[in-house]
């Protein structure tokens, strides 16, 4: 079930939220682990067996981890830390890259590989991170190990969070597990949060949905510069207002809930650095890749050779987590090049520029790097950046069309990316006006009914009789 | 209004004494809050229409999108088990949901303020007109027509082959279109096709149509073209055939309800069209014959598709593999009609011209059309297709392919006396029958273009 479609706000949410008020204490984190089973079973009953394997395997190893720690065995902790890592990535890798790597190793061998048929359970990418973080921080002491299973099994599942992050680590989500209950101001804090992400999904994202689908379903060959650029834009608009609209939504069911989940997304596109933009876009999959990852290799601190290695293997990870294929991974190394060159070669230049020249820059190379995002293949990225410098035919009346139809939109969206609405929300609530409480409801109710519409019309479909 | 006290004026100046009411004040003062009106919004919203939805009673048939509604699933293991279950509850749930036509109505305005100009592959034109955005050609297939074609013109070099491409509104109403809308270069396309088939006869109606672009020539809220459309393309191909157009026609209104696809896809009702039946001043009489079922009618009229959403079907009741009309014109001439839906409201100017026509429509007839020419005399061939169909079609090359070396294998081959419907048109029927909806169930026929 997606948060934007009609059942979840309309039935699952207040169905949710009303058993979670009036269960008793104690019985709260089994209704959120229930409720989690009955989310993850409405898109797929297989996959609950997955996570409910997945979740048995990692909570067995981190006791055993903690047991073997507490015995100071520290070999063999270790080594059941590398086997449990090793059999979590083996299945995230099946279900992810299996497929791809067959096609690719068949191609080379000229062999025909079986593929995989099974479709990967929801969220794998996200929960298979989440017990990989449980395993790495009982390993290295910076939580205690699970009690009880219960609490493991929601740390993984819960329904927020499950299918689109933010990730949250297990040494941030465990202490919370205690004295969870609804309260009237996480209920309209967190309800707020959910409207707001709705809202970035359903009228924003899928509005610039459309625009892109338009301009990447036209040969790349036929266009002009700026149908290249509004479509490379509507991709940027939409993957932002699409992802922090799920995470918005995830971090304002979790507050609902009684959860602290990390803001994944704090204006990115204002960013003067694509280092910044890193902190800001996905922030819960950077601070992983840096606790886990970045820092356990050695992070900056053991000379200029291994920061650059380092930064490059996260990198390669970075990509290749996002998606079996080489778009994914030069997308990936792409970013990891710029972050060398803004790191050691150009560090002083960037200083000396405008923080706006920075903030364009840095906007404009983040937008390259996702034409590899959104390509099928590399050939097709190389051949669309091509056309978005395509200055001998730099307008044509498709542009003009496109932009006619989404100037409005990439206005609102460029609003949007900046804090100036909050800050223009905070600035008045701080000078007290009555009738700002009032219009801020408004706001949100019309927004809500926007969204309502949106989300019942993309189930429109009319019957277009007998095509064959 | 102004008289029962209800002006905006009178309730502003009525909100702020409200607003300025000591209670009021107090009220305000304590809340400050507005996520809690958010939640109970939310909330108040949510039952409200979980219970409307839940508890009005369920509609079967949506008009305006033309088809069946979801209805709540029947509950089962395996539907548990596969996730069916749970995909049908949320379609029941959409579909059902109260007020749903408001809802997207309320979209579509949202989007439109946005300055978008389509919805639902349908450009939103001026004076209320949409437009079937035209597909991308599928030239694969359009080559293998066009040398099919060439190949069946050149086998039967006694019979004249016209071939006449019908340009889509996008290209006749260029005018009414959204500004800037990216249409393709149909004028290039219909060139390829003329190029293609160099031993036909190509039949270039555009300017006829073109000088008559601010009559009535397509509907507004369908991608046919009207009767008056189809009289003006005829009159221009009659005299490049030549053939002699009845002097003149009675010209019936059947129906001014008629909302169309492109309404239906859009989303947008704005308006509705009237579909007008050209009867011309003749003594030809005619009958028709088809062949999928067996029908035999004296006229090439439905009625009964006024009944129905579709009220273009009233041509022949939609589109069917194979029909005869047979005239007492005694011309001598007898013609073999390769079409798409364009054609069926051509008949009714085509009928007194020739003593037979033998009407093919190769997206639902599986035989070869080889053979037709010697059964039935054919002395004219026509290729009768709208431009944006006719780039994209599949068929007509498997239907110009010569006959099966036996003829045993290929059942059903008609002989004029003994006409039988092959199992492949009644393997069309079937489908159309999985996806014929209420309206249309009840007149087999295929209404897609």
């Amino acid at each position: 079930m997606a948060f934007n479609q009609l059942l979840f706000p309309f039935i699952f949410l207040p169905v949710s939220v009303l058993l979670f008020a009036v269960v008793p204490g104690r019985f709260k984190k089994l209704t959120l682990l229930i409720l989690s089973a009955v989310f993850i079973a409405w898109g797929n009953p297989g996959d609950l067996l997955l996570i409910f394997l997945s979740v048995a395997f990692n909570y067995a190893s981190a006791c055993e981890i903690a047991y073997l720690k507490k015995r100071r065995q520290a070999k063999k902790a270790r080594n059941v830390l590398i086997a449990s890592v090793v059999v979590d990535l083996l299945m995230l890798g099946f279900f992810k890259y299996y497929n791809f790597a067959a096609e690719n190793v068949g191609a080379l061998l000229h062999a025909n590989i079986a593929k995989n048929t099974m479709a990967a359970p929801v969220g794998i990418s996200f929960f298979t991170f989440s017990v990989l973080s449980a395993l790495f921080d009982v390993y290295r002491d910076n939580a205690p190990a699970p009690k009880n299973p219960l609490d493991f099994a929601l740390f993984v599942s819960f329904f927020p969070k499950l299918s689109s992050g933010p990730i949250i680590q297990y040494k941030d989500m465990m202490p919370q597990m205690e004295a969870l209950s609804v309260t009237k101001d996480r209920l309209e804090s967190g309800l707020r949060v959910f409207v707001v992400g709705l809202a970035k999904k359903v009228l924003l994202a899928n509005t610039l949905g459309l625009a892109f689908t338009a301009v990447s379903d036209l040969p790349t060959a036929e266009l002009s510069m700026v149908t290249a650029w509004i479509g490379a834009l509507s991709y940027t608009f939409m993957l932002y207002f699409d992802f922090s609209g799920y995470s918005d939504m995830a971090v304002g069911l979790g507050r609902v809930f009684g959860f602290h989940l990390p803001q994944n997304f704090q204006y990115p596109y204002c960013s003067d650095s694509v280092s910044v933009f890193w902190r800001r876009w996905h922030a819960s999959l950077g601070a992983w890749f840096r606790d886990y990852v970045y820092i356990p290799l050695g992070g900056s601190r053991e000379g200029d050779g291994k920061t650059v290695r380092n930064l490059l293997v996260v990198w390669l990870l970075t990509g290749v987590w996002h998606g079996a294929n080489w778009t994914f991974l030069v997308w990936g190394l792409y970013h990891g090049l710029i972050l060398i060159l803004e790191k050691f070669v150009f560090a002083g230049v960037i200083e000396k520029l405008p923080t706006a020249v920075r903030r364009v820059v840095s906007f404009l190379l983040v937008t390259f790097g996702w034409v590899f995002f959104f390509s099928p293949g590399l050939g097709s990225a190389v051949g669309f950046l091509g056309s978005m410098f395509r200055v001998t035919r730099f307008i044509d009346s498709t542009a003009l069309y496109y932009l006619g139809g989404n100037w409005i939109l990439f206005l609102i969206c460029i609003v949007g990316c900046t804090p100036v609405v909050r800050n223009l929300a905070v600035n008045l609530k701080k000078r007290g006006y009555r009738w700002f409480y009032v219009a801020g409801a408004a706001v949100f109710a019309l927004l809500f009914i926007l969204c309502v519409a949106g989300m019942v019309s993309d189930t429109y479909s009319s019957f277009l009789y007998a095509q064959f | 209004m102004n008289k029962k006290g209800f002006s905006a004026k009178k309730i502003l100046r009525g909100v702020s004494r409200l607003t300025k009411s000591p209670a009021m004040q107090e009220w305000l003062e304590n809340s400050r809050r507005p996520g809690l009106w958010v939640t109970a919004m939310v909330l108040c919203f949510a039952t409200v229409f979980t219970a409307l939805t839940l508890l009005l009673p369920k509609k079967d048939f949506s008009e305006k999108e033309n088809r069946k509604l979801a209805q709540f699933p029947a509950v089962s293991w395996a539907g548990l088990a596969d996730g069916s279950a749970a995909r049908d509850t949320e379609s029941f749930f959409a579909d059902q949901f109260t007020g749903r036509d408001f809802w997207i109505q309320m979209n579509l305005r949202f989007r439109r303020l946005l300055g978008q100009k389509e919805n639902g592959g349908v450009y939103i034109g001026k004076k209320k007109t949409l437009f079937l955005i035209p597909s991308r050609p599928n030239e694969a297939a359009l080559n293998k027509n066009l040398s099919a074609m060439e190949a069946f013109a050149s086998a039967n070099p006694d019979v004249r082959t016209y071939v006449a491409i019908i340009p889509n509104a996008v290209t006749v109403l260029k005018d009414k279109l959204p500004a800037f809308a990216p249409v393709p270069d149909q004028a290039a396309q219909m060139q390829t096709v003329a190029e293609g088939v160099p031993s036909a006869t190509f039949l270039d109606v555009t300017e006829a149509l073109l000088a008559h672009k601010d009559e009535y020539v397509f509907y507004r809220t369908d991608h046919h073209w009207t009767s008056l459309g189809a009289r003006y393309a005829f009159e221009e191909m009659a005299a490049k055939m030549e053939i002699t157009p009845a002097e003149d026609y009675d010209v019936y209104p059947v129906s001014t309800t008629f909302s169309g696809t492109l309404a239906s896809k859009s989303g947008r009702f704005k308006t509705l069209d009237t579909v007008d039946i050209y009867v011309p001043h003749t003594e030809t009489e005619y009958n028709v014959t088809y062949l999928d079922t067996q029908e035999k009618a004296p006229s090439m009229y439905k009625k009964e598709a006024l009944d129905a959403k579709d009220h273009y079907t009233v041509f022949f009741g939609g589109n069917y593999g194979r029909v005869d009309i047979n005239t007492t014109a005694g011309t001598g001439r007898r013609l073999l009609l390769f079409k798409d839906s364009y054609a069926n409201c051509m008949i009714q100017f085509l009928y007194p011209c020739f003593d037979e026509i033998v009407m093919v429509d190769p997206r639902y007839y599986y035989d070869s059309a080889a053979p037709l020419i010697t059964q039935h005399g054919v002395t004219d061939v026509l290729y009768l297709y709208n431009c944006d169909t006719f780039m994209t079609d599949t068929s007509l090359a498997d239907a110009l392919a010569a006959p099966a070396a036996n003829p045993a294998d290929a059942p059903g081959l008609p002989a004029p006396d003994a006409e039988a419907a092959s199992p492949a048109d009644a393997e069309a029927e079937t489908k159309a029958a999985d996806n014929a909806v209420a309206g249309n169930a009840d007149s087999a026929g295929k209404a897609d273009d």
